[in-house]
Parts: structure tokens; sequence; C-alpha cells
């Protein structure tokens, strides 16, 4: 899988277009969701996709294989969206104390053909978006790449160029974090 | 074994060795605080699980390739405004040598040198186009190529021998 990618890439390197389109149609929704778990607004998510395609396009002929196709779109990805978050200075601008100050039971069963559940689910998924927005920018960035994007710690240490030991630092605080914050989710 | 909070975590994520995993599931059995922080940590895994997917937009194809497309575009009109500063440097640099000219041969005392000189150049002057940039290199470099005369020095140039020659 690996191979057939940085194959698609190095096809890319000597001209060929169709192979970018296979690895655009192959990871575009992977990212748009890594990018808008990250920055939290899906408005923008799509143009900051579309910015990391772009990278990875212009780049084709300095491409070198030297790590993992997917180590390499991750590192764009994370510079992309850590670069729209100083520019758009989202995390003086979060309030953390709204989100804090809600009360709500905790998870109920989800019927996913039942229309009060789905409403219910999209509420849930809106409060996990808040609580990880509100975690710092790096604790937020291992936590997705582990959770949603499934990279072990030795991948996102190498994302994030940090030790895998500080990865695993990361994700314990941002889960403690995120648990005192979805604390009324929590069953004790 | 002490608990530790942050190796649960790893436990989970599947990221113990393998002797660490087996000590701490061995802890696991015995310690209740540890039982229930799991219990906590898979439920907060699966909370997190429902943060919704969200899919590509139907047009985000067509707008990618449509940015590459423009990108494309820009490159080659960058590419056609590239001789623009050349040109104004060239420009500069006639501009500066015929200003030069011109005060040198507004000065010249002799009348004979000068009436050769405004002769060469007025017929290299008759060009059809000034914005033929070959027309005014030419004229340049005949304005240049003349300068000793209208200053009255020797040429060491050698490619201006004019009718009348030169006049020391």
């Amino acid at each position: 899988m690996e191979n057939e990618d940085i194959q698609l890439m190095l096809r890319l390197k000597d001209g060929d277009e169709n192979a970018f389109g296979e690895i655009f149609n192959k990871y575009k929704k992977e990212v748009i969701n890594t990018v808008y778990r990250i920055i939290g607004n899906s408005n923008d998510a799509e143009d900051l996709s579309q910015e990391i395609f772009l990278r990875i396009y212009n780049a084709r002929k300095r491409y070198q294989p030297t790590a993992s196709f997917k180590a390499y779109l991750h590192r764009i990805t994370i510079n992309v969206c850590l670069s729209y978050l100083r520019r758009k200075k989202i995390l003086q601008f979060i309030s953390l104390d709204k989100f804090l100050k809600e009360k709500s039971d905790t998870i109920p069963d989800i019927d996913k053909s039942n229309p009060e559940d789905i409403y219910l689910e999209k509420e849930l998924s809106n409060k996990v978006r808040k609580a990880i927005l509100q975690l710092t920018t790096n604790q937020r960035t291992a936590l997705v790449l582990r959770t949603y994007n499934d990279l072990s710690y030795e991948e996102i240490s190498g994302t994030l160029n940090i030790t895998p030991p500080a990865v695993k630092s990361l994700i314990f605080r941002a889960r403690e974090n995120l648990k005192e914050i979805l604390k009324n989710y929590i069953v004790e | 074994m002490e608990c530790s909070k942050e190796n649960l975590n790893a436990y989970l994520d599947n990221e113990l060795k393998r002797s660490e995993k087996t000590a701490l599931e061995k802890h696991l059995k015995e310690c209740r605080g540890c039982q229930e922080e799991i219990k906590h940590l898979s439920q907060l895994n699966n909370l997190t699980k429902l943060y919704e997917e969200i899919e590509p937009s139907p047009d985000f194809t067509a707008k990618f390739w449509e940015k590459i497309r423009t990108q494309e575009d820009k490159k080659k009109t960058q590419f056609l405004w590239l001789p623009i500063p050349a040109t104004a440097v060239l420009l500069f640099i006639i501009i500066f040598q015929l200003t030069n000219f011109s005060y040198a041969l507004l000065n010249n005392k002799d009348p004979d040198v000068k009436n050769i000189v405004l002769q060469q150049v007025k017929e290299t002057a008759f060009c059809p186009s000034i914005s033929n940039i070959s027309c005014l290199l030419n004229l340049c470099d005949r304005c240049i190529h003349n300068l000793c005369k209208c200053k009255g020095i020797e040429c060491k140039c050698k490619q201006c021998e004019i009718k009348g020659g030169h006049k020391k």
C-alpha cells in the first residue's frame, strides 16, 4: 500500500498527472477530516486541504521517497494547519468557559435509524468538536493523529518532530483534559 | 507496580512493550482504581469517535484542478512579464548614454565634428519605430562610438571610423 503510494508519487514526478489524480482521490477525505479536526472549521477545511494537495503537486519534482508517503502527507497537513491557526490566532479567540458551563447527561445508546438519535449524535459530535478545540494545538494534533488517523506514537513523533515519549505525554495530557471537559458524559 | 495513568493510555493505544503490557495486565486485575480509569478512557475513546466525519463537497475535485490550471496560467503570464524589468534596465542604459552623448555633442566647439556626428546619428535615428529595441540599440551604439569625437579625444575602439575621420 505504502509502496504503491510512493510509486504513484514517482510517476507524478515523471510527469504523469493521472498518478496524482489517484493520490488525490485516495486521500482527499482523510486529509479534509484531519484538517477539520485540527482547525474545527469545516468551511476552511476544504480550502486548506486543497492547499495541501497543491503543495504536494508543486513539490512533485523535488519528491524523494525517503519516508513513507503517509508521513509526508501528514507532515504537510500539520504544517498547513498550524500555519492557518497561527494566521487566524484562533486559539486566543476560543471561549474556554462557555462549553464547561453546559450541562448534559451521559451518552445514551444511539439508534441511527431514529431521527432524534441522529440529532443527538450530531449534538454529541459538536460537543466533542468543541472539547477537542479547547486542547492546546500540540495536544489536539497528537490526539487527532492517534484517534482518527490511527498513527502510532512513533509515526506521530516523526510527523511532529518530537520524541515518542513526548507524544505519549501529549496524548495522555490531551485525554486528561478531555475527560475533565467531557466529564458530564462519562459514567462514574 | 505503581499506578500510571500515562501507561494506561499507552496500553489502550497498544503502545506498551510486551513486558510492560504483561505487568500492567497483572496490575489491572488487582487495582480497582486502574480498572475504573481504563473504563473511563474507553468511554472517552467511544465519545471521541462520535466526532462526525465530513465528506468532500461534490465540486472539491473540480475546484482543485481549476486551481492547478489557474496556477499554471499564472506561471505563463509571469513568464511574459519577465522581460519587462530587463527592458527597463536596457532603456535606462540607452537613455543614460544618449543624454551623455547629447551633453558631449552640445559642448563640442568644433562645427565640423558636430555636423559629421549629427549626420551619423540622423542616419541611424531614421528607424521605423521607436519600439524597435534593435534600432534603439543601434542608435545608442552609434552615439557611444561617436562620443570620443564629441569629446575631442582619440578613438580607442577603432570601430567608429566615420566620414571625415577623427579630428583630434
